[in-house]
């Protein structure tokens, strides 16, 4: 069941920043709701949950791009044991220590694809490069406390015990 | 006595068992973390079979977006049906009127040209924010493969970067992944005067026109159309037109920012050129 309502919730959210996202670009720049769910399922599930999880969320996103490489399924298992190991004694339930977690994993993820990026293609206009690293990881970080009042409204996102 | 003995025996064995089933739990765990990564190492490695299982998952697409077109989700009453199913019917009908630009477009200037194949973009944008690739409705079943060049009426959109079965990936004219030979025409007199090259920056909105030799003066206005040279589609595609006042200056060469004529944001039906 609850498994069943991690992947609901999982296509929903893929579904929300593959269509209805667009929408709501800020200079081309969508906010990254997997980011938000990795720090949430990291902070709230066991380690080996938690990272099962991510590896199917950075899947999921690595399908769904048309990028080389499975560089979201690495981030994301990285990510979730990091933050796994961070949780328990530091932000458990602090919720500002949640959302400085989510600031960080969003401009990690969006600075090294960036640099990944440049590294592959490197005519990229670096300008323009900067400008959705940072704006994306605000985007992010400022979409963060809604999604963190949704998923403890539903309270049924963190995955049973393995 | 000898109850009690036994009875914390028992319980010190149940422990002992406890914490002996947690420590293999814990072992299976990181087992299966270091599987769970290493296989995600070894997908790229499965090269342009790894791309094709991609893309295999997205095939599904093609079906939800046909049938997503083909029904209403709200059939309360029948009011609502009818205005639903006119809305659709309308929205096809401007799908299929900009086809038919497109393509009337195209084949007024290629009318020699053997194959277009009109595609619908069912996914607009990827999931990262750093590319600019769409998702059509078309695959390698169609007849499309990797590198053919993919058009609006005559202005050249992308270029097809990977086919599977059902489904293809799209780089548009500015994704950092495309790199384009061009000639550049002059706005007043229509002659050709320069080669270079455009490449993708990654904005949604320009590209880079890079490698023209110091000879040549680059003005704003003037319009880049691809070359037979280059290795897609036919000649004459227009690519953008340069925009005034961004120059680019290194050594022998200097380049330019351009934009590209179509608007990428809001195309919804594509040709693709068939070499």
């Amino acid at each position: 069941m609850k498994w069943g309502t991690f992947f609901c919730l999982a296509l929903l959210l893929l579904y929300l920043r593959l269509y209805l996202l667009s929408r709501l670009e800020l200079s081309g720049v969508r906010p990254d709701l997997f980011i938000i769910m990795l720090v949430y399922l990291a902070a709230h599930a066991d380690t080996m949950s938690a990272f099962i999880a991510n590896w199917f969320l950075g899947m999921l996103q690595d399908i769904f791009s048309g990028g080389p490489g499975v560089f979201f399924t690495l981030f994301f298992c990285l990510m979730s044991l990091v933050v796994s190991r961070f949780q328990a004694g530091f932000f458990q339930e602090n919720y500002w220590t949640r959302l400085v977690f989510v600031f960080l994993c969003a401009f990690q993820c969006n600075f090294l694809y960036g640099l990944w990026i440049t590294y592959l293609y490197p005519e990229c206009y670096l300008q323009a490069l900067s400008l959705k690293v940072l704006l994306g990881t605000l985007y992010t970080t400022a979409l963060a406390p809604i999604c963190f009042y949704g998923f403890g409204w539903l309270a049924l996102i963190a995955p049973p015990k393995v | 006595m000898s109850g009690v003995q036994s009875y914390n025996g028992r319980r010190r064995t149940m422990y002992v068992r406890a914490g002996h089933k947690q420590l293999i739990m814990k072992r299976y765990q990181k087992l299966l973390c270091g599987w769970m990564i290493l296989a995600s190492l070894l997908f790229p490695l499965l090269g342009q079979q790894f791309n094709l299982l991609r893309l295999s998952f997205l095939s599904p697409l093609r079906s939800v977006s046909a049938y997503v077109n083909a029904t209403t989700t709200d059939q309360t009453t029948e009011l609502r049906l009818l205005r639903g199913k006119l809305a659709l019917a309308y929205s096809q009908i401007l799908d299929l009127r900009k086809q038919v630009d497109a393509l009337s477009g195209f084949r007024r200037k290629f009318a020699q040209h053997p194959k277009v194949i009109p595609a619908k973009i069912i996914l607009r944008r990827e999931s990262s924010n750093f590319r600019q690739m769409v998702l059509i409705n078309r695959g390698s079943r169609d007849g499309i493969a990797t590198g053919f060049a993919v058009a609006f009426g005559d202005a050249l959109v992308g270029v097809i970067k990977q086919a599977g079965e059902w489904v293809s990936w799209v780089s548009l004219i500015t994704d950092p992944a495309v790199k384009l030979k061009t000639l550049l025409v002059s706005a007043q007199d229509g002659t050709c005067y320069a080669k270079g090259i455009v490449v993708g920056t990654g904005d949604a909105k320009s590209c880079w026109l890079k490698f023209i030799s110091c000879n040549h003066r680059v003005r704003a206005g003037d319009l880049l159309l691809t070359t037979e040279f280059g290795d897609i589609g036919p000649q004459g595609l227009v690519i953008g037109e340069v925009l005034p006042s961004v120059e680019l200056n290194y050594g022998m060469f200097h380049g330019a920012k351009i934009r590209p004529l179509v608007d990428l944001d809001q195309l919804n039906v594509v040709l693709v050129v068939v070499k």
